[in-house]
């Protein structure tokens, strides 16, 4: 391969976190050619985010220790200083907010370009890039109100803002709805066609299909180069995705169905003109629904429509006028469950919620219910860790359990699929089916629009302050309209 | 108001509070408060709603301080110690003297105070410090970075106390189990920063272009010699 066109390679790369862990990856190998979109693929929690973040510089400067040699356009990563680096390489975080450092979206822009030293005039490059990503309209709003979508589009706008020639992107669809993906993915195509090459971390296939030279099945040791499954290879070869608890599209979600509710079964949930404030105003107004039990009821919406508020009345934590009627004792798992935890310990998480439930429980009960209910949820080997040393698919599953282990027959999940691999996933959809056959009910706000429509009983769009029942037809064709067919199929049938 | 430069506005305020500091001029502090509380109230686009409420801690703090020095006066009232500088009694403990003194005091600091705060901008301030002033741009940065998140920190309180309610535990408003979530989060905030500001190409010692320029003009001299004059004045021929 001709020197002149390798972007980014590494050679014999290792990392660990610390001196006495274990390493999260060793002797590994990749090259990246210019113009190239290459999707490294693997499980959540594999140390794929860990390569990126050594690939973009940032490790080992704020965690572990790096042995080995990365080259960015044939000079060592370590040679470059931030801002020349910024100048080349440049990296998205899965979420955006951790991303800003500025309040308003033209500061965002200027920022980066103030760092590059940028000669021309900062106002006039700063709208050029906005129109680019089409921001022009968001110039003076303060980020914190702007939809996940534009925030993940001002992160690729301060991005390229710094003129970098490649981009390392880390999950950067994980919270974004089915709308936004697209527009971001046409957005990183068009960019890719101007020949901005990109490394991208993700564990799902579907956006990036239409412009993908490779994918790289993620191991932590070897030459990933001999991982590189080209478009064309990528059916015939579904079988390793698979081992990896991986898929090429959404055929995971085909063996899920909506639970079983028979016609007569009891009201858990009757909300009749409920009206809720946000900073003491109303700002949903008339919403009436029903969920009976064991049914699977799925809330959907753009991002500050109203899903969580909806959720935290039901929980009896948010303020709400009108009727709202619970069939019993309601539990809530946040989107960042990292916020429930109230100790230290995996284990004790579980006791508080046991011993509140069963008051004249003996403790030696206590301790073996939590062993058995740790075992079932795949959490016993880190009973004794603590909660915020889980990898992020084992705190969900761990604060859904501190939520089930108190008998709640309610279960209002926020996001429960974010930033999950579908093994994760699954394994969550597992343990509540089988509670929802025991008459569990379940009411989840979330931006999945797949999963809502192959899983739920009912489906309710939160849209311009009033709830809309949707179909699961409705659903399922809304996604196709977003990724043409015929489109991701004449893709496919050109050479990469 | 709001055109004056913001490093050098913080500047004469500053000096302007140093020197009401070491006296007890009540006629003096009550002009301070006022003349600034005027100028605050007609300066356009001030949120005078928000104005008055910022004041009220202000009147509470000077009526709690007139009623302490009124009616508990170190001497009883009778006798006192008398201090001088700048030729102008500092200390003198006639009970309602001494309780005008302190109570104008707080207004005269709350007047500065509110003339500052409603007519400056955070981000043109550390802009200022940064320009004028020859602060590293590694702290102008990461306080205004800090100071953004604020209100994230605060959705996050919500949140959590949220969180906290949903699983039955009470927690109290500076409970450690309301804390401790927060503290982690704020841990791992503050190293996804340095590299988000990192992976943006910033560099502390790198040259930069500047996007927002603070210039100093006649006018901001004039404030700063202007006002502490006429403080200085005030002091020597009120």
């Amino acid at each position: 391969m001709n020197k002149q066109e390798i972007m980014l390679s590494c050679r014999d790369l290792g990392f660990r976190y610390g001196e006495k862990t274990d390493p999260v990856f060793s002797d590994l190998s990749l090259t990246v050619k210019k113009g190239e979109t290459v999707l490294l693929m693997g499980p959540s929690g594999c140390g794929k985010s860990t390569l990126a973040y050594c690939l973009a510089g940032l490790y080992p400067e704020y965690a572990g220790e790096l042995s080995g040699e990365i080259l960015l356009e044939g000079k060592p990563l370590s040679k470059y200083g931030p801002a020349s680096r910024a100048g080349t390489l440049s990296i998205l975080f899965q979420n955006p907010d951790n991303q800003f450092c500025m309040d308003r979206v033209d500061h965002e822009v200027l920022f980066a370009l103030e760092n590059i030293n940028y000669q021309g005039n900062l106002e006039e490059r700063m709208r050029e890039l906005l129109a680019m990503t089409g921001l022009e309209q968001e110039a003076s709003s303060p980020i914190h109100i702007l939809s996940g979508g534009m925030k993940q589009k001002l992160a690729l706008c301060t991005a390229l803002a710094t003129e970098a020639r490649m981009l390392i992107l880390d999950e950067p669809f994980a919270n974004l709805d089915p709308a936004a993906s697209a527009s971001l993915a046409g957005m990183l195509r068009q960019m890719n066609e101007r020949g901005l090459t990109l490394l991208v971390v993700d564990h799902r296939l579907d956006w990036w299909r239409p412009f993908l030279s490779r994918v790289i099945l993620y191991d932590n040791t070897g030459n990933l180069d001999e991982n590189s499954i080209t478009c064309e290879e990528l059916e015939e070869r579904q079988e390793e995705f698979a081992s990896r608890g991986l898929f090429l599209g959404n055929e995971w979600l085909d063996r899920r169905h909506p639970p079983k509710v028979p016609g007569q079964a009891e009201i858990m949930v009757e909300a009749r003109d409920l009206v809720l404030y946000h900073d003491r105003k109303p700002f949903l107004s008339n919403l009436s629904f029903q969920a009976k039990k064991g049914s699977v009821t799925a809330l959907v919406g753009n991002c500050g429509s109203g899903k969580t508020s909806l959720l935290q009345a039901a929980a009896g934590i948010g303020k709400y006028k009108g009727k709202l009627f619970l069939g019993g004792r309601a539990g809530l798992v946040f989107q960042n469950p990292r916020f429930q935890f109230v100790s230290t310990s995996v284990k004790e998480e579980i006791r508080i919620t046991l011993r509140a439930a069963r008051e004249k429980a003996e403790e030696t009960a206590v301790d073996q219910e939590a062993d058995r209910l740790l075992e079932e949820f795949g959490l016993l080997d880190w009973k004794d860790a603590s909660p915020y040393a889980l990898s992020q698919g084992q705190q969900r599953r761990l604060a859904l359990l501190a939520m089930l282990a108190g008998d709640c027959p309610l279960l209002l999940l926020d996001e429960p699929t974010y930033a999950q691999d579908e093994r994760s996933t699954e394994f969550i959809l597992d343990l509540l089916e089988k509670r929802l056959a025991e008459g569990l009910t379940v009411i989840m706000a979330t931006h999945d629009l797949e999963l809502a429509a192959v899983w739920a009983n009912q489906i309710l769009l939160l849209e311009d302050g009033s709830l809309k029942p949707l179909s699961s037809r409705e659903v399922s064709e809304y996604i196709s309209s977003l990724i043409p067919r015929e489109e991701k199929e004449e893709e496919r049938s050109e050479p990469s | 108001m709001k055109s004056l430069n913001p490093g050098y506005k913080l500047l004469t305020l500053i000096i302007a509070s140093l020197l009401l500091s070491v006296t007890f001029h009540i006629r003096l502090n009550l002009i301070i408060a006022a003349g600034c509380l005027l100028v605050t109230f007609c300066t356009p686009g001030v949120n005078r709603r928000r104005l008055l409420l910022g004041l009220l801690p202000f009147f509470l703090a000077a009526l709690g301080m007139f009623t302490a020095g009124l009616y508990f006066g170190a001497d009883g009232g009778n006798q006192g110690v008398e201090v001088t500088m700048f030729g102008q009694r500092t200390l003198y403990a006639s009970n309602l003297t001494t309780a005008l003194q302190l109570s104008s005091r707080i207004l005269a600091y709350g007047g500065l105070g509110m003339l500052y705060a409603f007519t400056s901008n955070a981000f043109e301030l550390v802009m200022s410090l940064m320009q004028q002033f020859h602060l590293p741009p590694k702290f102008a940065y990461g306080i205004l970075a800090a100071y953004h998140f604020f209100p994230v920190v605060r959705e996050e309180y919500g949140i959590v106390g949220a969180a906290l309610k949903a699983r039955g535990v009470k927690a109290g408003p500076v409970s450690t189990k309301r804390l401790f979530p927060m503290l982690v989060q704020a841990m791992e905030r503050s190293e996804s920063l340095a590299m988000a500001m990192e992976s943006r190409g910033f560099q502390d010692d790198a040259p930069r272009a500047t996007a927002f320029r603070t210039r100093v003009r006649p006018a901001d001299f004039c404030f700063l010699f202007g006002l502490n004059g006429l403080i200085t004045a005030g002091l020597l021929f009120l």
